[in-house]
């Protein structure tokens, strides 16, 4: 493999920091890594490293472990305290016959680690891991980030999204031992809605404060427009999705958000699909969102206990909810209080009430109320 | 012409050097008097710390010199230099003694090596 042909593009967003005391193999290092297309600068000691990596800000540290004054684990050690820095994809270089240095250099942080003196290919190999992990983490507090935005304009949803993606998670996982979804679901797809159902309301962005933060009950008109709110959501992914057809994670963002308002019967919104025309991610988050909705306290009405929670559930099987979905619910029912309890909003859930007879509809909006 | 293809340097796998430098000579030629021109010196360093008798400072002149040799390919350096850290860490005193002088027959040979290679190849 001709190894210079890996110069490319790789990275001016790849920025490598290197520290070694040892000149000979900082050089060969830049050498390397220069060719294979990253942005390099050099650290002869641990102390100097913190001070660079100030003013450089690097993606990637590939560090010594044996230097004069701070030690690389140290210095690894060091990366990691700070919150600036801590994530950092730091990989250790250690010699063959010192494998404590591994467990301990991985003990105190390091993301990996290279044999001395290093061979071009793995070097790259594991730099190219390195770099899928940290754009995946990026990915990931994006796609989180970009939910909590839209929801910071609804208010006293407090951790509705963290609880509504730990519930789907729960859902889909009980779901996938299941014969029938053996096919359907895997690990990768719990993992993808657990990605993605925060994303739900997306759209919401696009609603009128008016609308959006109305106390009372909306007027038809109104409704109208809080409907909207899916197909805007839906529109923005699908734009994304055209641009990045390979992003399997857009199109379950897309299914989410268009359609977890549709009802198993075929009275949701905005198209009235029933039964299995709604997407299965769409028909678990459906389930997850209006429990959450349903045990926290809103502006528009107080917290329903689990047990309330539950008898609403069971009620709307086969009409809001996929039968088996509840079914599933109902299995891990521990497992879900158990989340909710973890992440419950301290001032959230100050007003739960019970209802001798749960009230027919369900309350998880303005719109329902 | 350049080092790298003079085959009176016979302590460096030249072959894996070049490798090493991603096919280009001109940085294996610098790498290699980079590393001839600090030899003398990580010698002299680790010299006093035998003859101080201070096993640690042993074990890290050797490692240092381990880690040089090993990048440019100096296999029987690296190998000597591997063996007296490795002494030095087991507090093996009469060991660093014997086995340092393999390291100081592996720097004089490609010291010799080097100055010779001026001459026809």
């Amino acid at each position: 493999m001709n190894l210079a042909s890996h110069t490319t593009n790789a990275g001016e967003q790849h920025k490598i920091l290197i520290v070694d005391d040892d000149p000979l193999a900082l050089e060969l290092l830049e050498f390397t890594l220069t060719r294979f297309g990253y942005t390099v600068q050099t650290a002869s000691d641990g102390q100097s490293a913190l001070d660079r990596i100030r003013w450089f800000s690097p993606r990637f540290i590939i560090s010594d472990v044996e230097m004069p004054g701070m030690s690389g684990i140290e210095l690894c050690k060091a990366v990691r305290r700070r919150p600036s820095t801590q994530y950092i994809y730091f990989i250790l270089l250690t010699s063959n016959s010192d494998p404590e240095s591994v467990v301990e250099g991985l003990d105190a942080g390091a993301d990996d680690y290279l044999s001395k003196p290093f061979r071009h290919e793995e070097l790259r190999l594991r730099l190219e891991g390195g770099k899928r992990l940290v754009m995946l983490e990026g990915r990931d507090m994006m796609i989180f980030s970009l939910a909590k935005l839209a929801e910071s304009r609804d208010q006293d949803t407090g951790k509705h999204l963290e609880r509504m993606r730990e519930y789907s998670r729960a859902i889909a996982t009980e779901l996938m031992q299941w014969g029938k979804y053996e096919k359907t679901i895997d690990a990768q797809y719990v993992e993808l809605l657990y990605l993605t159902s925060p994303l739900h309301d997306i759209g919401k962005v696009g609603i009128p404060d008016a609308v959006l933060l109305k106390p009372g009950k909306l007027t038809p008109e109104e409704f109208e427009i809080m409907k909207r709110h899916t197909i805007i959501g839906g529109e923005t992914l699908m734009a994304s999705s055209q641009v990045h057809p390979e992003a399997s994670f857009l199109t379950m963002a897309l299914d989410i958000a268009l359609k977890h308002h549709e009802k198993w019967d075929g009275s949701g919104y905005p198209f009235g699909l029933k039964h299995e025309e709604i997407p299965l991610c769409a028909r678990i988050v459906a389930l997850a969102d209006v429990y959450d909705a349903l045990t926290t306290k809103r502006v528009y009405k107080p917290a329903f206990s689990h047990d309330v929670a539950c008898d609403i559930i069971r009620q709307s099987s086969g009409q809001h909810f996929d039968p088996e979905i509840v079914t599933a619910f109902f299995n891990i029912e521990q497992q879900i209080q158990d989340i909710q309890a973890e992440l419950d909003d301290v001032q959230g859930n100050v007003a739960i009430v019970e209802f001798s007879t749960p009230p027919v509809a369900i309350p998880t909006s303005p719109l329902a109320c | 012409m350049r080092l790298i293809d003079n085959s009176r340097i016979v302590s460096i796998d030249r072959e894996k050097l070049l490798e090493r430098c991603l096919g280009i000579g001109s940085f294996a030629d610098k790498l290699a008097h980079a590393f001839i021109s600090t030899l003398p010196i990580e010698r002299k360093a680790l010299r006093e710390a035998v003859a101080s008798n201070d096993l640690t400072q042993v074990a890290k002149q050797a490692h240092r010199m381990r880690g040089s040799a090993s990048n440019l390919c100096a296999v029987e350096l690296s190998t000597a230099a591997e063996a007296v850290e490795s002494a030095a860490r087991s507090e093996c005193e009469d060991n660093v003694l014997r086995l340092f002088n393999d390291v100081e027959s592996a720097i004089d040979r490609l010291l010799t090596e080097f100055e010779n290679s001026d001459s026809t190849p």
